[in-house]
């Protein structure tokens, strides 16, 4: 699935995302966001703690059936939610994840925790190696290809977690915190290796992040509060 | 293989080998428990099997001579040969006596052979010879642990070891030792010489008004003859008749059906147990690798693929286990004392079983595995 030229990657329409809290009480985790988000696009998802950008993410990774509202990729139909094996089916295709903790298989080495993304989807294991370490070269960590997640630094494990969200080329990367765990300078490394990676293959990216330090490196932010978007504006990306 | 499944095997090697060595531990018993069983059918049935006999002629009213006790007249053998259709008719006698051999008291099955008929053609033999004396000359089984040419004072007379079977046991397990009949009578009435004064005194001889110690005639028939003869012995009244399949009967669905009841169900208990360290073992496995499920459905892994890692991990401690067990029963079971055989069925029926055991147990971190929920991968 390759969106037309000026067809938005990802496109978000009035989402909405309720559930029902403790007290029995209506909670509105997201309320009316639309946004639309293009190829080679870098996205910064701002706002604090429990404004819904979590929520959000999840929603346009399929991961969160929305309580009303649409999410369409390349220009497609909507999604309908419930057929879960076809949303994991579209989810390893076209969208690759990164989170705050690098979630890597403890019993696979780095190039194996990449390779997997691809075995998943019918490669087969020398081919998907051969390729993972092409990523992780990519990456500048082929260096530790050959090492389990323990023994790699905070940095490299996310790392190969960004090079394994790449593993089959999605169209779209959604990101949630994957610098919180970082010390600034590595935090600083991997927002650039994301904006690269729009760049350099044309992926949408939408990273959710607390840091202000990073707000130089977006093509575009929106400000979240209580499963709103309150402001949105360009970012530096696009000179950076 | 699955590519996360060989991974994890290898990653957490000292784990599979110890659920493989439990499992197998218990395989090794489900293997034991059902070869003893098979031993003591084999052993039971050894000698209805290779006596050569079609038909058994016992004390009237009994199922004798191994399901319980005959005794039939000392002559009844020379009644049985003027019945016109009979081929070989030999005198069977078996007692289980213990003697001091050596220091040591053993258990020792005697069997009596009809010599000259009977020389103990039908026995195979690893040492030496058949019988070729009246008198004085025995067949020993190995188990009983007697060289051959060796002399053994059994009662009040000695007997030299001509011949070495293996294998050659009773129901018991007891080894047996072959000797002509007339040995047999006498080991059997051997008494100490104050029993033998105390006969004299109430007027019995030494040897004489002795009862009778045959067991059983034993014959084989013309072909086509083993039915009229039957009958025509059973119409006589003091004696009753068994054909080979009779004694079989006997034997397996009469004497042994509770040891088979009861090898069933320590086998079906062994089995379920098995099962439940299968499937306790699958589960932790499983629950252990609840996040990375997590995130295999998140980054779109299907439901096949994880399937597939859970139940391969189970299918292969399963044939660790049962390699392991069959080595170890190979290696073992022939030190026991007990006879343990192994049938392909019965391994095959275990190996089923096993199976069966691992899927239900894979089932259980399956249906687990399932209710994962990508996004709890955030949690």
């Amino acid at each position: 699935m390759t969106p037309r030229a000026g067809t938005p990657v990802l496109s978000v329409r009035d989402l909405a995302v309720r559930y029902r809290g403790g007290d029995g009480a209506l909670v509105d985790a997201l309320a009316d966001v639309s946004l639309d988000l293009v190829a080679g696009e870098m996205l910064g998802i701002f706002g604090p703690s429990g404004c819904g950008k979590t929520t959000l993410l999840m929603a346009a990774g399929l991961l969160e059936t929305p309580t009303s509202g649409a999410v369409r990729f390349a220009g497609g139909p909507a999604v309908t939610p419930g057929d879960e094996a076809a949303l994991r089916d579209f989810r390893r295709r076209h969208i690759g994840f990164v989170f705050q903790k690098p979630n890597l298989v403890p019993f696979l080495t780095a190039v194996e925790n990449v390779a997997l993304a691809m075995v998943i989807d019918g490669v087969a294991p020398a081919e998907a190696e051969r390729r993972a370490m092409g990523l992780l070269a990519m990456l500048d960590i082929a260096h530790r290809a050959g090492n389990r997640p323990a023994r790699l630094s905070g940095g490299e494990q996310q790392r190969v977690a960004v090079a394994r969200a790449l593993a089959n080329d999605p169209m779209l990367i959604l990101a949630d915190e994957p610098t919180a765990a970082l010390d600034s300078r590595r935090g600083r490394q991997v927002m650039e290796l994301l904006l690269a990676i729009a760049r350099q293959r044309g992926a949408a990216v939408a990273v959710v992040t607390h840091d202000p330090r990073s707000v130089g490196l977006f093509d575009r932010v929106i400000e979240m509060e209580d499963g709103r978007v309150v402001a949105e504006r360009n970012g530096s990306g696009r000179a950076a | 293989m699955n590519y996360l499944a060989w991974r994890d095997i290898t990653a957490n090697m000292l784990r599979v080998v110890l659920a493989a060595a439990g499992v197998g531990f218990l395989l090794t018993g489900c293997m034991g428990i059902m070869g003893l069983y098979r031993g003591v059918l084999h052993d039971a049935l050894l000698t209805i099997e290779d006596i050569g006999a079609d038909l058994w002629v016992v004390q009237g009213g009994r199922a004798g001579p191994f399901a319980e006790g005959s005794t039939v007249s000392a002559t009844l053998d020379r009644r049985v040969e003027g019945v016109a259709g009979t081929a070989n008719v030999r005198r069977f006698v078996q007692n289980n006596l213990q003697f001091d051999i050596d220091g040591q008291r053993r258990r020792i099955a005697v069997t009596g052979l009809d010599f000259p008929k009977d020389q103990g053609a039908w026995l195979t033999l690893t040492e030496g010879r058949l019988i070729q004396q009246a008198r004085g000359e025995a067949i020993a089984d190995a188990s009983l642990g007697l060289a051959l040419g060796r002399e053994i004072k059994l009662g009040r007379d000695p007997y030299r070891i001509v011949g070495i079977t293996s294998g050659q046991v009773d129901m018991s397990g007891d080894g047996q030792l072959f000797v002509t009949i007339p040995d047999a009578m006498d080991i059997a009435d051997s008494r100490r010489s104050e029993q033998v004064l105390l006969d004299r005194a109430q007027g019995l001889g030494a040897t004489a008004d002795r009862p009778s110690r045959i067991a059983a005639v034993i014959l084989t028939t013309e072909a086509g003859m083993q039915d009229e003869i039957a009958r025509t012995i059973a119409a006589w009244g003091d004696v009753a008749v068994l054909s080979r399949d009779d004694q079989r009967s006997v034997l397996v669905d009469g004497r042994l059906w509770r040891l088979r009841l009861q090898i069933l169900f320590f086998t079906i208990l062994l089995l379920a147990v098995t099962g439940v360290v299968i499937a306790m073992t699958i589960y932790n496995s499983t629950v252990e690798k609840l996040h990375e499920i997590a995130m295999l459905k998140l980054i779109g892994a299907r439901d096949g693929f994880i399937l597939s890692m859970i139940l391969e991990q189970a299918v292969l401690i399963g044939l660790l286990a049962y390699g392991a067990a069959l080595m170890l029963a190979l290696a073992i079971f022939p030190q026991f004392p007990r006879r343990v055989v192994l049938l392909p069925g019965d391994l095959a029926l275990i190996f089923g079983g096993l199976l069966l055991a691992c899927a239900l147990g894979s089932w259980i971190g399956i249906a687990r595995a399932m209710r994962v929920r990508a996004k709890e991968v955030l949690a």
